[in-house]
């Protein structure tokens, strides 16, 4: 140690200012402090009056300098004070690695640096400490703006490093209790409540997988907990920080799959941060599902017990293992009239009969003491002061371990029972009395019976259509009439004692036929069937058989009665009308299978037809306009013909085609106004009715329900047979009236005589026809004229005709030569029921 | 072709081909005409990329490989046909047939007329509605096209 020398610099700064006062500076490189650059001595005097630790490196061997405030830092038996003006490298030789870098990199006159919470481990207290610093070099420069030391400011974090560390610690633990937990639990973290942590136990009760849920919004990870409350309950917890327990709370939670109900206890309970604020919620929970079924089961038997009990007719009551009577069933009170309040314990004596009391009393206390099933006889007091018997058991119930837990007890009313013993005594004597006379009366009645009986042979054996005969109950004949003789062909003799199923056939004696039909008849009462029969001489017969059972009067069978019609003959004739109707079927289907085949020819070919025809038409009209000028004049005419012929043709193939459509279009039934589809139709013959100047005069308008487009084509057809048929100088004036009424208002025979109907008088003014051929006019191709005179293909009417039909209507001409045609229409006002089938 | 009134007509009769060509010849309409014979070659044509579509379509009806009605109903399937003017062209006519092609989207009917003046006066006709813009009637009631 040298001597203290005075430097104004080195004024105060504490023990360490006293050190660097006093230490002999000679022998470093630094030389006396009165040698040394202004710059450090300003560096100094910061550094060793400054209370924050600093530490001080200077000159090219980096001489150490530091102050009080860093002296702790080094602790006791380091380097204090020994590394003062020592060279940095000799001085930190343990850490020179570490912060030779950092010294350089300020020397260099790079940045300063900055390092936090770095562990810098230094020898002090006579051992290596792992230390932890925030520090900060940054270089001083000296007169010459050179870099000529490096500043240290630093702290020591230790103490904060390890109380952080052991926050972690102590963190972990905390998670590690949670994982290990013997009862689930988890925590839900923020306003989501994401899943931080769940144990297995809470994972299992989720009935989730670690993967399914964690870091998952719960309600995400489950959503099969979403609307069951539970979401309230956390936002409660979340923002109040109160704390939520539940007890026995059902949550449908999946399981194996399915949705199960799960009984559950558990707490919510707030996470707080260090500042107070929630910050999650932590939640405890277990599975009580078992419990709480187990209970419920209990309770549900329980309840199953005493509504049992409560209906049962005996009055039911429980007493401890002392006797003490704890419960009676609804029936006790109902019977008794009392209260539980009066009843309870030994209050039964109240209802007993002051004569049986006591015995009773003593009776149940001796099975009260040994555990003795109880039985006794006595009466009970009804609430109408009544006494009734009634005969009464207890059993003891034990537990596992034979002690007598309680004692369940039954008291039934056999009041009757004793009533009905005391009766049986007379009964027996009535009964016998009964007896005697009836066996008298049976006596009597059975000689009228043999009377009757006799009668009833005498007709039957007369009786020669029927087969009559009685089997007894085996089936085997008793008796035989003549008309079995005559209809079977056996005699009496060879036949009585026989079975009855000599008569059938082989095959429905292996189907047991005659047992079955047997069975029937004991069963039914009756039997019958229709089928062949045998012969004595094995040729067969058709038979109509009825077998009737004969009971006596206790409904007991005694026999059997079977007739025997022989219907050969009319089966014969059943048979033979039977083939004719199927063959008369057949025939009409394929009469209906060649109309269809008919009617789609007559489409096709015409429509086909269709084609052809135009070319013809069309080619002819392109020679008529194009090569006028070198046809000779009878080629003009030839071709001119040949025309009208195209053109007729087409007329046909026109009517053919409609005449098919009316049969295998579509029948759509409108409601129509009648008159408004008359103008309708009369609209399109407009040029040629004007021409005629003719007039129609409608009728009153009638809504009917009809097939418009056939309808129309109805109206138009006898428009157009109007015009044709208009006489030469006269107006034509049609007539088109309606009339409503039922069938039979009409007076005519294949009307529905209840249905309503619209009749259609349709009537002109024209050349009419003699009433002959009133009803020729509907035939196809039926034509009355010429085809110079009138042309037309004969198939209008046909088609009107069969329009009406398709309406389930009929139609009517009358003509009058000279005088025009009246066509009368009857057509059903509403639309035909389609047929059954 | 040029790039004026384009008419395309699917028809797999020679003869009324030939007729529906003279007419428009006779016409002097200055249109193009386009003829496919069947229906699948129909829709070929009309499914072409590039291809300008045609001012209006004569549509036969009774054609091989796909009939004219089915042809309608593909056509307007299509987004960018959905506007096409089609004009039914067939020998036949049967009311309620009309009314189902009316429902499905035809425009015109036009019944192959008997004389070759009627045809001129139909086709003419059709042409003319086409041109004004009149791609639908009103009603159904005018949806026959007669001369």
């Amino acid at each position: 140690m040298g001597k203290e020398t005075t430097y104004n610099f080195l004024s105060g700064g504490g023990e360490m200012g006293k050190l660097t006062r006093s230490k002999d500076w000679s022998k470093t490189s630094l030389g006396t402090p009165d040698t040394w650059s202004q710059s450090l001595r300003t560096t100094l005097g910061i550094i060793l009056n400054s209370k924050f630790p600093m530490f001080l490196w200077w000159g090219p061997e980096l001489l150490c300098f530091y102050n009080d405030a860093y002296r702790p830092s080094l602790g006791n038996e380091g380097k204090h004070p020994s590394i003062l003006g020592m060279k940095a490298e000799e001085a930190w030789s343990e850490i020179w690695h570490i912060i030779k870098p950092l010294i350089d990199q300020v020397l260099e006159g790079g940045q300063s640096t900055w390092s936090e919470d770095q562990l810098i481990p230094i020898y002090r207290n006579g051992e290596i400490q792992d230390v932890y610093w925030t520090f900060s070099y940054s270089p001083v420069h000296n007169e010459q703006g050179k870099i000529a030391g490096v500043l240290v400011t630093c702290t020591e974090t230790t103490q904060k490093v390890n109380s952080l560390k052991s926050l972690k610690d102590s963190n972990q633990r905390f998670w590690q209790n949670i994982t290990q937990s013997p009862i689930a639990m988890c925590i839900f973290r923020g306003p989501n409540y994401e899943v931080e942590i769940a144990n297995d136990l809470m994972l299992s009760l989720w009935g989730k997988s670690e993967k399914e849920v964690l870091k998952k919004p719960i309600f995400e990870g489950l959503p099969e907990a979403k609307g069951q409350g539970l979401e309230k309950l956390l936002d409660q917890v979340y923002t109040t920080g109160e704390k939520f327990t539940a007890i026995e709370r059902p949550v449908d939670l999946p399981r194996n799959g399915k949705m199960q109900t799960i009984f559950i206890n558990f707490v919510y309970d707030a996470l707080r941060e260090s500042d107070g604020s929630i910050s999650g919620i932590v939640a405890i929970a277990s599975d009580v599902t078992d419990q709480v079924l187990a209970r419920k089961t209990i309770e549900e038997s329980e309840k199953r017990f005493r509504t049992l009990a409560d209906n049962m007719h005996q009055l039911v009551w429980m007493a401890d293992a002392k006797g003490w009577i704890y419960w009676y069933n609804q029936r006790w009170y109902d019977y008794t009239g009392s209260t539980f309040e009066e009843m309870q314990g030994w209050g039964w004596q109240k209802v007993h009969h002051p004569d049986h009391v006591d015995r009773v009393t003593q009776k149940i206390q001796h099975s009260w003491d040994t555990g003795e099933i109880w039985e006794d006889t006595f009466p009970l007091r009804a609430k109408n002061g009544d006494y009734n018997w009634f005969l009464s058991r207890a059993l003891p119930i034990r537990d596992e371990k034979g002690n007598i837990t309680h004692w369940l007890g039954s008291n039934t009313d056999i009041t009757s029972q004793k009533i009905a013993e005391e009766q049986i005594q007379s009964f027996a004597y009535e009964l016998e009395k009964k007896v005697e006379l009836r066996t008298k009366e049976l006596r009597e009645s059975n000689n009228s019976l043999k009377k009757s009986e006799m009668r009833n042979h005498l007709m039957v054996d007369e009786i020669q259509d029927y087969a009559i005969i009685y089997l007894d109950s085996e089936g085997n004949i008793e008796n035989w009439n003549k008309g079995a003789e005559k209809i079977k062909g056996y005699h009496e003799k060879e036949i009585i004692g026989k079975h009855f199923s000599v008569f059938y056939i082989q095959t429905d004696k292996e189907n047991n036929v005659p047992q079955k039909l047997l069975t029937l008849a004991k069963e039914k009462g009756k039997a019958a069937q229709e089928n062949w029969r045998v012969r004595k001489d094995g040729s067969l017969f058709w038979a109509s058989v009825v077998i009737t059972a004969i009971k006596d009067g206790n409904n007991s069978i005694i026999g059997y009665s079977k007739i025997t019609r022989d219907l050969t003959e009319k089966k014969a004739a059943d048979d033979k009308l039977k083939a004719s109707a199927k063959q008369l079927k057949l025939k009409n289907q394929e009469l209906k299978k060649m109309n269809k085949e008919l009617q789609s020819f007559a489409y096709v070919s015409s429509h086909d037809l269709q084609e052809p025809l135009r070319k013809i038409q069309t080619f002819a009209s392109r020679i008529a306009d194009k090569e006028k000028e070198v046809l000779s004049e009878r080629g003009l005419d030839y071709l001119n013909r040949m025309q009208n012929a195209a053109n007729r043709m087409q007329i046909l193939i026109d009517d053919l085609l409609q005449y098919s459509r009316t049969t295998t279009a579509e029948h759509k039934f409108e409601l129509t106004s009648f008159n408004k589809i008359v103008e309708e139709t009369q609209q399109t013959f407009k040029e040629e009715l004007e021409q005629k100047g003719a007039k129609f005069n409608l009728g009153e308008d009638v809504n009917l329900e009809i097939i418009r487009f056939q309808f129309r084509q109805l109206l138009s057809n006898l428009i157009s047979n109007a015009i044709k048929f208009a006489k030469k100088d006269t107006s034509l004036v049609v007539d088109i009236k309606t009339k409503t009424g039922i069938g039979n208002s009409f007076g005519i025979d294949s009307l529905s005589p209840k249905k309503q109907y619209c009749n259609i008088t349709f009537s002109d003014n024209g050349v009419g026809f003699d009433p002959q051929h009133n009803e020729k006019v509907f035939e196809i191709f039926h034509r009355l004229h010429g085809k110079s005179e009138y042309n037309g293909t004969g198939i209008g009417l046909a088609i009107v005709k069969k329009i009406v039909s398709n309406h389930n209507g009929i139609i009517m001409a009358e003509g009058v030569l000279d005088q025009g045609v009246t066509f009368n229409i009857y057509i059903p006002i509403n639309r035909p029921k389609p047929k059954a089938r | 072709m040029g790039n004026g009134f384009e008419l395309l007509l699917a028809d797999d009769d020679q003869d009324d081909c030939l007729f529906f060509e003279e007419a428009l010849h006779e016409l002097s309409v200055s249109a193009g005409l386009t003829t496919v014979n069947n229906g699948e070659a129909l829709l070929k044509l009309l499914s072409e990329n590039n291809r300008k579509l045609p001012n209006a379509l004569f549509l036969d009806l009774n054609m091989p490989r796909k009939n004219g009605a089915d042809c309608l109903v593909e056509i307007r399937q299509c987004n960018n046909l959905k506007e096409l003017p089609i004009i039914i062209y067939s020998t036949s006519y049967n009311p309620e047939i009309a009314n189902m092609l009316f429902e499905q989207g035809a425009n015109y009917y036009i019944r192959k007329p008997k004389t070759f003046s009627n045809l001129k006066k139909v086709i003419l006709r059709a042409i003319e509605l086409v041109k004004g813009e009149h791609n639908r009637p009103p009603t159904k009631d005018l949806f026959l096209i007669q001369p």
